[in-house]
């Protein structure tokens, strides 16, 4: 019979990947995203978000006239 | 008897740590929250642009009534697109995130988009409710009150 504590082990068994790869999270060091990079990539988003809400204003404007 | 649990419990790690190579390399970077923003900033406005389309297939339905749509066009849909606009501008002008935090915070305070409630009827809350969630994502991204 294997006792109780071996057998929640032998259960975390499969999740010690995930651990490790959590922990190893913790200390990582990224490389910084430059601010030239982070504007552009913020400016590659919001000119479609500008364009959509253009496109909003524009269609809430005319069914006021309506 | 203990060496030989020992060793189950080396073996059992080490084969699941070559099973699960994935779970195993290096974490991407966490997205910078300017950019997380600007990116949740493009999801409200789709939302907004679907129940733009949604309220003007309702009306022609006759399920909203054009004052319906008149007042949720003015109190939330053409307050939160012009707010979008300013936020995304605040974005692109302002490199350091905290003092564009400030600046939008300031920015949805005076758009008053969270007192839609009390002024949209409640059927159709239930229309604008997926523009809501996402502008509830920003508000809490950024600390302001969540509607």
């Amino acid at each position: 019979m294997i006792p109780v504590p071996l057998a929640l082990l032998i259960q975390l068994i499969p999740e010690i990947p995930k651990l490790v790869g959590d922990f190893r999270a913790l200390f990582t060091k990224y490389p910084a995203l430059s601010p030239a990079d982070l504007m552009a990539a913020i400016a590659q988003v919001s000119t479609t978000t500008d364009a959509t809400a253009d496109a909003i204003l524009a269609k809430a404007a005319l069914d006021a006239k309506a | 008897m203990r060496i030989a649990i020992a060793f189950m419990l080396v073996i059992g790690l080490v084969s699941c740590g070559g099973t699960n190579p994935n779970t195993l390399t290096t974490p991407t970077a966490p997205t910078p929250p300017a950019l997380k923003l600007a990116n949740d900033l493009h999801a409200f406005t789709d939302s907004l642009a679907a129940v733009q389309n949604a309220l003007e297939t309702a009306k022609v339905n006759g399920a909203v009534t054009p004052s319906t749509m008149a007042t949720i066009n003015a109190k939330f849909i053409v307050p939160s697109a012009t707010l979008v606009k300013q936020i995304d501008a605040i974005l692109r002008a302002q490199a350091d995130w905290l003092t564009a935090k400030k600046q939008i915070i300031g920015a949805v305070a005076a758009a008053g988009v969270a007192n839609v409630s009390a002024s949209v009827p409640a059927t159709a809350q239930t229309v604008i409710a997926v523009s809501l969630a996402a502008y509830n994502t920003i508000a809490v991204e950024i600390g302001a009150p969540s509607i």
